[in-house]
């Protein structure tokens, strides 16, 4: 085979790790984006296909075309854009608060040698019940406003961040404390300079994966009760059997999503560029 | 440097003072009686936080809170009143909890199935990747929430409605993380195999899947958490049966004791999937040198 031929020369080119036939590193940017257009293209022509022979009926899924003709219907009704920028607005809250009291609880926890263990016990009890669970009840609590939409968020993504400012702070590199001890540095420096850079690649990890699952609860909760939202959106067009509209809504929802991911992701690695392998 | 794995520690390190507890547990780290004590003196907080839950729940009673005894009380009574011959699990465990676990162990297993080929195939090819990680990259970021519309549009209130969501919700983070674990199969490894000659059959039950075991196995662990919330979210929103539908019909009739009681069974059930993937984890991957924390 030509991969087998080809082995040698590769040797020198590709970074270790990779081994494919055709590796990721031998593909150009402007290939990877051909590639991609014709994946995703290939994927709704597959699409388009099921709709117009009907084997997808119509009710269910509407062709892409149908869902795209309502797109720009949606992305300028005023209603939606509403929507959105509750959801968002929401999100960016539950999430600002979930990662403050997650970090602090989790430097705290994880600082203090007595409360380790025990407190990692009790998140993993509190994590056990998925969030959107307790929906009832923080509808009992907090009504059908903002303020539950908020709190259901921040609990769920509380435990997922406490647990990995938590392993940040544990895999402090020892050798770097004991070099901050022997200088005699006190606990509160050795805790900001020492501890905190070192576990902020696993913080930002935390936060970066609370921001889906934010999203995702903030949506849950919309869906099943609150009064605004996109989820509301979503939950009052489905009612109304405008497929299209809910499917040009989701897809818009996704792509932002999207986006989002990927501006973290780049924050991320600036924030901790140092780090080799973040 | 690579921490040595418990059997090997035990083998390496100088024998205990009671020669009769070393001998009887050889691969034990810690005698059994100080891993009671670490383990029952890592509790005190929960054990304080249910104290005050119960203490506050008695002397000001609110209704959306009872008493954690109760609570339980409760719970037995709704789960475990059944015979010996059905594990004691009550009639009502049957008409509850079971629709829901099946519909769980449908769409996940489904994921699986398709998700592992799938994930296997983009991690050996790199235009196959660079064709669909573009959607699926898509798929991950969407909130899986929004699709619950979606479901009920499609299925209508059926359980392959439930079924589908958790299908769709959790296959991509199987594909994702099968084919990262492919495709970073150490590249000696695989030349090692083709210089041997190996049959492609072999290459890949010998070599690539074991290796890209690791990879494999973060995806199923991930994908039940979600799995697990999309279980309970799509029956929140439109079911006749299950858990979650439980949950809502005691709120929307106040019986919050029966409410809490669902919660603690839901609780359960996701501890006891959790500590089973995780056995099967420590199981499958025994050949690999862990290095602490990070090195996962």
């Amino acid at each position: 085979m030509t991969a087998a031929s080809t082995t040698t020369r590769r040797t020198q080119q590709v970074p270790p790790g990779s081994s494919r036939a055709v590796t990721a590193a031998q593909l150009s940017r402007a290939q990877r984006i051909g590639l991609g257009i014709l994946g995703t293209g290939s994927l709704i022509a597959l699409w388009q296909l099921g709709a117009s022979t009907g084997v997808i009926p119509p009710s269910a899924l509407p062709g892409p075309a149908v869902v795209a003709a309502a797109m720009p219907g949606v992305l300028t009704s005023g209603e939606f854009l509403g929507a959105l920028g509750d959801t968002l607005l929401t999100w960016l809250i539950a999430l600002a608060l979930g990662s403050a009291a997650g970090i602090v609880i989790g430097l705290v926890t994880s600082a203090i040698p007595f409360l380790r263990r025990p407190s990692m016990v009790v998140v993993n009890v509190a994590r056990a019940v998925p969030a959107t669970a307790l929906l009832p009840i923080a509808i009992l609590m907090f009504g059908l406003a903002t303020e539950m939409k908020v709190a259901i968020a921040f609990w769920a993504i509380l435990w997922p961040i406490i647990i990995n400012t938590s392993y940040g702070v544990l895999g402090t590199e020892p050798l770097r404390l004991d070099a901050a001890r022997s200088m005699r540095w006190s606990w509160w420096r050795r805790q900001v300079y020492v501890t905190l850079p070192s576990a902020l690649p696993s913080i930002l990890t935390g936060v970066r994966v609370a921001t889906g699952t934010a999203l995702v609860v903030v949506i849950a909760a919309e869906l099943l009760g609150a009064r605004s939202g996109v989820g509301t959106f979503l939950r009052l067009y489905q009612q109304a059997l405008r497929p299209d509209i809910v499917y040009a809504a989701v897809i818009v929802v996704g792509l932002l999503g999207a986006l989002l991911y990927t501006v973290l992701v780049r924050l991320e690695r600036r924030a901790v560029g140092w780090r080799a392998s973040a | 440097m690579p921490d040595p794995s418990g059997a090997t520690s035990t083998l390496t390190r100088p024998p205990a003072d009671d020669k009769a507890t070393a001998v009887r547990v050889p691969r034990r780290k810690r005698p059994f009686g100080r891993r009671l004590v670490a383990g029952v003196s890592s509790l005190w907080l929960l054990v304080a936080i249910a104290i005050l839950w119960q203490v506050v729940a008695t002397v000001s009673p609110t209704l959306y809170f009872p008493p954690l005894s109760k609570i339980f009380v409760q719970f037995g009574q709704d789960w475990f009143t059944g015979d010996p011959s059905s594990l004691f699990l009550s009639q009502h465990f049957f008409d509850a909890a079971v629709p829901s676990l099946r519909r769980l162990a449908q769409g996940w297993g489904l994921a699986l199935v398709v998700g592992i080929p799938v994930g296997i195939l983009l991690g050996r090819s790199a235009v196959a990747a660079a064709m669909y990680f573009p959607f699926i990259r898509f798929w991950l970021a969407e909130p899986k929430s929004a699709i619950i519309p979606v479901a009920v549009q499609i299925f209508g209130i059926a359980d392959s409605m439930n079924v589908f969501l958790i299908f769709v919700g959790t296959v991509g983070l199987i594909i994702v993380n099968t084919a990262d674990g492919v495709a970073g199969v150490d590249r000696m490894t695989l030349q090692t195999a083709r210089s041997l000659r190996i049959s492609p059959f072999t290459l890949y039950r010998r070599v690539l899947v074991p290796a890209a075991m690791p990879g494999i196995l973060t995806g199923v662990r991930v994908s039940i958490g979600v799995a697990l919330i999309l279980m309970v979210i799509s029956e929140l929103y439109a079911t006749t049966a299950g858990v979650g539908y439980e949950i809502l019909l005691n709120q929307q009739s106040f019986k919050f004791l029966q409410m809490w009681s669902a919660f603690l069974l839901i609780g359960v059930i996701s501890v006891l999937l959790n500590v089973v993937l995780e056995l099967i984890e420590k199981r499958v991957l025994r050949w690999q040198r862990r290095e602490g924390l990070s090195g996962q």
